[in-house]
C-alpha cells in the first residue's frame, strides 16, 4: 500500500515536473507572441521560428522527464491551462507595480484572443515532443521504446 | 511501471538539459517581464507640459498689426520622463485659439468661431494656429525631459483669411487700450513619442495594439475643434 502510494506520488511529481517546463515554455512563447517589442529578445514582430523552437525543445525535454508515454501525454494536457494561467499572470505583472497597462478584467480574454495560435500549436507539439522524448530517453537508457509505450 | 526513488547516473545526465532549459526559460521570462514593466511604466509615468505665447512683429506706430506684419507663435512642448527608458518624439499636433474679443463685445464678424460655455458666459474662440510637426528629432532621455520648440509665423501671404481675423482681434484689443499679450489664448497639444528599444511592428497585418505598446500619446488642453 505504502509502496503503491509512493509510486503514485513519484508519478504525479514526474508529470508536474514535465508539465512545469511545458507550461513555462508555453507561457513564455505566448507572452512573446503578444508583446514581441516588449519582451526578451526584443523583435518588431513575433518570430514563428523562435516560438516553434522553444516549444519543441521544451516538449522533447518534458517528454524525457516523464516515466512513460501516458505520463507524457498527461503532462502535455496539464501544461495547457497551467501555461495559460502563467501568461495571464505575466500580462498582469505591471499591475503588481501599480501600473495598469491593460484593463485587468479584459486581460484573460485579451490573452486568449492573441495567444490562440500558440496555445493551439503547443498541444500537438507537446504530444509529438512526448513521443520523441520517450524515444530519446529509451536510447540513452538502452531500453526498448516499444516497452514504454504501454506504461 | 514503478520506479525507484534514486535515479541512475544516466538519468542524472538527462536532468542536465532539463534543468538548464528551465533556468534559461526562467531567465528569459524574468527579462521579458522587466522589459514589459518598464514599457508599461513609460505609459503610466510620462507627462507633457506645453506653453504658448504670441508675439507681433512689424507693428504700426499705433500698436496695430499691419498687413505686412507677422503674428509669431512660440510653443514649447516638454515631456517629462521619470522612467529608465528614453523616448523619441514622433508627432506634435498643436492648436492655438485666440479669444475673439470683437465678437464677445457684440460686433458682427463673419469668421468661424467656436462657442465655449464658461459658467453663464459664452466665450468665442478663433482658431489662429493649427498643424503638426513630425521632424523635430528631439529625444527625451531616461529620467529627464525633452522639449520641442515650435515657432509658427502667420502672415497675410501665408493665410490671408486667418491673418485678417487675427488682425481684427488685435486691432480691437489696441482700440480698447489692451496690450496684445493679454489677449487670452487656449492651447491644445497632442504629442506621440516612441519608446527607444521597443521596435514598431513591421508586418502589415500586425494588430493595432502592437503600435500602441511602443508609442505613447500625451495630451494637454481641450480640443475645441476647428
Amino acid at each position: 500500500m505504502v509502496r503503491e502510494l509512493s509510486a503514485k506520488f513519484h508519478e504525479v511529481m514526474r508529470v508536474l515536473r514535465s508539465a512545469c517546463i511545458l507550461a513555462l515554455a508555453l507561457a513564455y512563447t505566448a507572452f512573446y507572441s503578444i508583446f514581441p517589442s516588449a519582451t526578451f529578445p526584443v523583435s518588431s514582430d513575433a518570430s514563428f521560428v523562435w516560438i516553434l523552437l522553444v516549444l519543441a525543445v521544451a516538449s522533447v525535454l518534458g517528454g524525457i522527464e516523464t516515466g512513460n508515454l501516458k505520463e507524457a501525454v498527461l503532462s502535455a494536457v496539464v501544461a495547457l491551462p497551467l501555461g495559460y494561467a502563467v501568461v495571464v499572470l505575466l500580462v498582469f505583472s505591471p499591475a503588481f507595480a501599480g501600473l495598469y497597462f491593460l484593463e485587468l478584467s479584459v486581460v484573460p480574454f485579451f490573452v486568449a484572443r492573441y495567444t490562440f495560435l500558440v496555445l493551439a500549436l503547443s498541444l500537438p507539439l507537446n504530444l509529438a515532443g512526448a513521443v520523441a522524448g520517450q524515444f530519446l530517453r529509451d536510447r540513452f537508457r538502452g531500453g526498448r521504446f516499444a516497452d514504454r509505450l504501454g506504461g | 511501471m514503478i520506479r525507484s526513488g534514486t535515479r541512475a547516473p544516466v538519468e542524472w545526465r538527462l536532468e542536465i538539459p532539463f534543468v538548464a532549459t528551465l533556468i534559461v526559460l526562467l531567465v528569459f521570462m524574468g527579462l521579458s517581464v522587466a522589459n514589459y514593466v518598464s514599457v508599461a511604466q513609460v505609459h503610466g509615468s510620462a507627462r507633457v507640459e506645453a506653453t504658448a505665447s504670441i508675439g507681433y512683429l512689424g507693428l504700426d506706430s499705433n500698436g496695430t498689426l499691419p498687413r505686412n506684419g507677422t503674428a509669431r507663435a512660440w510653443i514649447n512642448v516638454t515631456v517629462a520622463n521619470p522612467t529608465s527608458r528614453s523616448l523619441q518624439y514622433d508627432t506634435v499636433i498643436y492648436k492655438i485659439w485666440m479669444e475673439d474679443l470683437p465678437r464677445e463685445a457684440g460686433f458682427a464678424v463673419v469668421r468661424k468661431d467656436v462657442p465655449v460655455q464658461n459658467g453663464s458666459v459664452i466665450r468665442w474662440l478663433y482658431l489662429a494656429y493649427s498643424g503638426s510637426n513630425t521632424s523635430s528629432g528631439v529625444s527625451v532621455p531616461a529620467f529627464g525631459a525633452g522639449t520641442v520648440p515650435l515657432v509658427l509665423d502667420l502672415t497675410e501671404g501665408l493665410d490671408p483669411y486667418t491673418f485678417a481675423a487675427v488682425q481684427n482681434i488685435t486691432g480691437f484689443a489696441v482700440s480698447q487700450g489692451r496690450s496684445l499679450t493679454t489677449i487670452p489664448l487656449e492651447l491644445f497639444i497632442l504629442t506621440s513619442l516612441f519608446i527607444d528599444g521597443a521596435p514598431q511592428p513591421q508586418s502589415p497585418t500586425a494588430a493595432l495594439y502592437l503600435t500602441d505598446v511602443v508609442r505613447i500619446v500625451l495630451g494637454q488642453g481641450k480640443d475645441y475643434g476647428a
